[in-house]
């Protein structure tokens, strides 16, 4: 949370009807964080009245495009904010980004590499293979788009398709897909590496398909889950938890939920979702104000401050008693 | 040996329900049941074994059971108005009271001599039946488009499945199974990041709507209906699931509900009410609807217990279900404290406000 920096959008464009293409530059004209392929960023997306969306995108840059992040970003039908958001940017607006991770690095020993992207997925991938272009590494590139116009930064990827290293698979069903799997990813070397990044069924199909011959340590999957629930944060407040029926009492740190500081003094609250969404947790509160952070309890019971979901939610008094 | 450790039902008392109007079976399965058109029909709601018999041009719900020997009516015999049990011939009337015993027609009839009858009415071509009506305060659910002019309705003769009626309902509203259950048939398996939209509580129905990707149509088949979904549920099994299709804009209505036969089992109501159009014969969308309920079943019958349970873990994606679950334990506990706490929380409307920063 404390790396938030300020970017501005430097270009934008379409790559495809459905997919923006956007470089963000930082406002303050300082280097860019040394970051690898396969490296996703944290955007903060600002709602109003509500606390920020957090979303992650895998970075496009390519090697030496070192001033200013590229992302392909597409827009989601059913997009609960994140890429709608994105999409509406425009030259010089400004964006709040944070942390740069990378969870899907490209091996440095491996001999060969097998790139396989689905859709949207390409972004991570295409930053790989314009990185083991420019090394020179034997890599191959398979590409699956719902049509041929689906191909995203056709720009990027001339290098690898004039070295016969891109293959696009456009429009296949799902038998297809896994013959085409099938075959991509038959008799590999015995240094060879996979990465793979798309929707979950057509990660689940590479992960099935690539079990008969492919050690799983050398498969690698970059998957961008539902963000859960605002969580404990590093910033958040520490407080105090008193047991009414025990009379114990135990301190919440800052980055530890209620449920977590109870376990570890003894007292397990059972749980089930972990994300303020089932109301497995649900308890009553006698003293103090909740700081509500579920999506189960409704306005009127949030309000009401006798209900808390601990998995998730805090105080916002310096104690909170509980009825348990 | 080891016993498996059965997780704890959500729902520790159902009892609820009884006080909720539930469909028993269509008019036809009734009509159907004996050549005199009148019945009888034994169906089960609740645990409760039921005899239906249209007795004097009204359709009745009584125990199914004789009070004399306890032989079930429903292997009796519709007689003038009456319904007669056929092991030794006692006559009920519409109000579940023996009228005629042939062994003794001079006794006077004892008072016990009776079986117990429901509240039952015929709506949307379907026989509903209310066990409990002392409180009086639930109508039978909410469909947008029977009387709706050029719809054309088709009522989908009923079929059980082997689980609770929760687990049916959430089935029909669960906004994430479909590129894995469905893949091809109802959705684009591309698009396996289900939407999560705001549920609100109205009148007594759960309501939410969603939008899935219109470019989904290429890749579906002609009669996979798609479009705008609208769901109005009427609580606790019901659902009115209106879509506006996107290839023409014409109203398509996918009309359920399931009758909690017990805890374990249920029996499911479908009807089928589209905008009337030449060459567009029912059979083709009564079929479209039975691969999709085959693709459904073996998966829904195989989740066990059939119960709901609090110890299944849930997702923000899940949250119909979620909210559903929310609502169903308010009302389970509300209807121990009684009818006014009961009307409350199933009348109390819920807007969905997320928390505000």
């Amino acid at each position: 949370m404390s790396t938030k920096r300020t970017f501005v959008v430097r270009r934008r464009w379409m790559t495809t009807e459905d997919v923006v293409g956007i470089e963000l530059a930082p406002a303050d004209s300082l280097p860019l964080p040394a970051f690898d392929p396969g490296a996703h960023v944290e955007f903060f997306i600002d709602r109003a009245g509500q606390p920020p969306l957090v979303r992650q995108y895998s970075l496009c840059n390519g090697p030496g495009e070192t001033d200013a992040f590229v992302f392909g970003i597409k827009r989601e039908p059913q997009s609960r904010g994140g890429s709608h958001w994105i999409h509406s940017l425009s030259e010089g607006d400004q964006v709040s980004l944070g942390a740069v991770r990378n969870l899907f690095p490209i091996n440095r020993d491996a001999g060969s590499h097998l790139l396989l992207a689905g859709g949207i997925g390409i972004t991570p991938v295409l930053a790989m293979a314009q990185k083991l272009t420019s090394v020179g590494a034997d890599y191959q590139l398979h590409y699956f788009v719902r049509a041929v116009d689906h191909v995203a930064f056709r720009d990027r990827l001339k290098e690898s398709e004039a070295a016969g290293r891109l293959h696009v698979h456009a429009g296949l069903d799902a038998a297809r897909v896994r013959a085409v799997l099938g075959e991509a990813l038959a008799r590999p070397r015995q240094d060879a590496h996979a990465y793979c990044c798309g929707p979950g069924v057509f990660m689940d199909t590479v992960a099935e398909v690539a079990a008969a011959e492919w050690p799983s340590e050398r498969v690698h999957f970059e998957r961008f889950q539902a963000p859960a629930a605002q969580s404990a944060q590093a910033s958040d407040a520490a407080f105090d938890v008193v047991l009414q029926k025990s009379g114990r009492r135990c301190h919440v740190e800052a980055g530890q939920s209620i449920v977590q500081a109870l376990a570890a003094v003894g007292c397990d609250v059972m749980t089930s979702c972990e994300q303020g969404v089932c109301g497995t947790c649900l308890t009553d509160v006698l003293e103090g104000t909740p700081d509500h952070r579920d999506a189960y309890l409704s306005k009127a019971e949030r309000e009401g401050g006798r209900l808390i979901l601990p998995c998730v939610s805090r105080s916002n008094s310096a104690t909170l008693v509980l009825d348990i | 040996m080891t016993t498996q450790v059965q997780p704890k039902p959500l729902l520790e008392d159902r009892t609820f329900l009884r006080h909720f109007w539930h469909p028993v079976c269509t008019r036809d399965e009734l009509e159907t049941a004996h050549p005199s058109g009148r019945g009888p029909l034994a169906v089960t709601l609740l645990g409760n074994r039921l005899a239906i018999a249209k007795l004097g041009g009204k359709i009745v719900a009584m125990d199914d059971r004789c009070a004399h020997r306890f032989a079930a009516l429903s292997k009796g015999t519709v007689v003038d108005d009456t319904i007669r049990c056929n092991y030794h011939g006692w006559r009920y009337d519409s109000s579940g009271k023996t009228v005629h015993i042939p062994a003794c027609p001079e006794l006077p009839i004892p008072r016990k001599a009776a079986t117990n009858t429901y509240q039952c009415v015929l709506k949307y071509d379907l026989v509903w039946v209310r066990l409990d009506s002392s409180w009086d305060c639930t109508e039978v659910p909410y469909f947008s488009d029977w009387d709706t002019p050029d719809m054309r309705n088709v009522v989908v003769p009923s079929y059980g499945w082997n689980t609770a009626a929760e687990r049916r309902w959430e089935n029909f509203t669960d906004l994430s199974h479909f590129a894995f259950v469905h893949p091809g048939t109802l959705y684009d398996p591309a698009y396996d990041r289900p939407p999560i939209p705001t549920v609100d509580r109205v009148d007594g129905e759960l309501r939410f709507a969603i939008k899935p990707p219109p470019e989904m149509i290429d890749k579906l088949p002609e009669n996979a209906p798609m479009g705008t979904f609208t769901y109005r549920c009427t609580m606790p099994f019901s659902i009115n699931l209106k879509l506006e299709l996107y290839k023409d804009s014409s109203a398509f209505t996918l009309w359920t509900t399931s009758c909690p036969v017990d805890d374990t089992h249920c029996r499911n109501f479908l009807i089928i009410s589209r905008a009337q159009k030449d060459n567009d014969p029912d059979h083709v969308h009564t079929a479209f609807q039975k691969v999709v309920l085959q693709e459904d079943q073996p998966i829904i019958e195989s989740q066990f217990p059939a119960e709901i349970s609090a110890e299944e873990v849930s997702l923000p994606t899940d949250k119909v279900s979620n909210q559903y679950r929310k609502w169903l334990r308010e009302l389970s506990i509300a209807a121990t404290e009684g009818k006014e706490a009961f009307v409350r929380t199933l009348k109390t409307g819920v807007r969905d406000e997320p928390i505000k920063a």
